[in-house]
């Protein structure tokens, strides 16, 4: 019988919002799929588009970046920032034909424990309907 | 006279004049090619001819050498085309070219041949190739064939080849400033009857250009294919006049891992190409310039393994740009889309509350 496909999700997580929306959801015994891999960063506006790239092209069915609501960045404006990298980031993934929808970025606050819930639970149902990501497989590229 | 006699001619005045120091155009090498160079003795001008359909690389990465660490004291008159201008004008705004003294002059371009087909036969004079190119974009680069950014209204001076008399344009102050200083006879306001004949044609052209990408190399198989013989010079890269930075990400520790690491990957992926990160190479370069790519093709042309890479950075970069309605080098007072946002925008990807 075929394994069950169990997407593998890299999450960058901003240490201000996000990384402790994650804290939140697990004191508060809430569960959640264990299908995302986080990293906390200090800001999604850190994020470099390349570490997305990277994250894809090595084996993760998707990527998500977590930053803080607009408005609410910890240095001002990162968020935003965020929001136009990912935009170029899917804009170049949407041209080549490279399912842009396996990146994806939100917004989660450090008090919304639930919505971290939700949106991980969702997102990976999202992803398992996708299927597996196929540039992992290449040994070419 | 010749349109490239023209050219000459006030090249020469320029500098025999004083109005500018040196100028920095195409010149004739002693082999069948030809070289950007920066002249200052007028007798030299004869060697060169600025519309020559050769293009060894973007010009304004030369004229970031010229001014990073300081300025000439003296005007320069660079002679340049529409896409070399845009590349002076995001390096500008890149803080990479500060531009006090150089006097700009753009001429309507219509294309220029590859090296490769060049090499082995004499580059065309620049009045041969505009009569004939004129007419067709058959022997130009595909870049060339679908560029529909042909005539560059930053520049101080405009050289209107596709018009009739091919008159000279003043855009700003610098530039009626230089045109009196050499005598030359300037209009004011540009005529766009050639320009629409030309930018039809281009615009057409660009969109066959961008209907083949799509079949050849949209989706991961034919990604994978299109850059198969990839080997990782990084020509493309050194030769591209947006790749500024110093150190480049891609050439640096961050792409070393522990031998167990490759290991890994190679059991993952069935297999590790090496050289290896060709895919992260590309891409990531694409989601670190693609705001400001120009698509001037500098990165085809020195591309040893004829990766059509040039055409996949414009088509790839002009989507990109569309996205904060940006055309990179359009104008000198729009911001890049990466120094500045807005605080509703781009719902589409992350929410706005």
């Amino acid at each position: 019988m075929a394994k069950k496909f169990e997407p593998k999700i890299v999450g960058f997580f901003c240490n201000w919002c996000t990384s402790s929306a994650a804290d939140m959801a697990g004191t508060s015994r809430m569960k959640y799929p264990a299908n995302v891999r986080p990293i906390r960063v200090m800001c999604s506006g850190s994020v470099d588009p390349s570490y997305v790239i990277r994250a894809l092209l090595s084996g993760a069915d998707a990527v998500m970046v977590g930053g803080c609501h607009p408005g609410d960045c910890h240095y001002i404006s990162g968020n935003y920032k965020a929001r136009r990298r990912i935009a170029i980031l899917r804009s170049i993934f949407d041209t080549l034909g490279l399912e842009p929808d396996r990146i994806y970025l939100e917004w989660i606050s450090a008090s919304e424990g639930k919505k971290f819930v939700k949106t991980i639970k969702e997102f990976t149902e999202k992803i398992r309907a996708m299927g597996p990501n196929q540039m992992q497989n290449r040994w070419d590229i | 006279m010749s349109l490239s006699n023209r050219i000459r001619e006030i090249s020469k005045k320029a500098l025999e004049s004083g109005a500018v120091a040196g100028v920095v155009t195409l010149r004739k090498t002693a082999s069948d090619s030809a070289a950007h160079a920066l002249i200052t003795d007028s007798k030299a001008i004869d060697e060169t001819d600025a519309l020559a359909p050769y293009f060894p690389g973007n010009i304004a990465d030369f004229v970031k050498k010229l001014t990073r660490i300081a300025p000439p004291r003296n005007k320069i008159l660079v002679i340049l085309r529409p896409c070399e201008m845009r590349a002076a004008v995001e390096l500008t705004k890149l803080a990479q070219i500060q531009n006090e003294n150089i006097v700009w002059l753009a001429f309507d371009c219509i294309g220029t041949i590859s090296r490769d087909e060049s090499k082995g036969s004499e580059i065309p004079s620049g009045d041969d190739f505009f009569a004939k190119a004129l007419k067709s974009d058959d022997s130009i680069r595909p870049v060339c064939a679908g560029c529909d950014y042909v005539r560059a209204d930053t520049a101080d001076i405009g050289f209107l080849t596709f018009e009739k008399d091919a008159p000279f344009i003043a855009y700003t102050d610098a530039g009626k400033e230089f045109m009196k200083s050499v005598g030359f006879d300037f209009i004011d306001n540009a005529p766009t009857d050639g320009l629409n004949t030309i930018l039809a044609r281009k615009q057409n052209g660009k969109q066959k250009l961008y209907e083949k990408l799509e079949n050849e190399v949209k989706g991961l198989d034919n990604i994978a294919q299109t850059f198969a013989g990839c080997v990782n010079c990084h020509n493309c890269m050194t030769n591209c006049p947006i790749c500024f930075c110093r150190e480049c990400f891609f050439e640096s520790e961050a792409m070393d891992f522990e031998g167990d690491i490759f290991v890994d990957l190679a059991q993952s992926k069935g297999g590790l190409r090496a050289p290896t990160d060709i895919g992260l190479f590309h891409i990531g370069r694409m989601s670190h310039m693609a705001t400001s790519c120009v698509g001037c093709g500098s990165c085809e042309e020195a591309c040893p393994e004829n990766i059509p890479v040039g055409q996949i950075f414009k088509w790839v970069a002009e989507n990109v740009q569309k996205t904060f309605d940006y055309v990179a080098g359009r104008k000198w007072d729009e911001e890049l889309p990466l120094k500045t946002f807005s605080e509703k925008e781009l719902e589409e990807v992350a929410g706005n509350d």
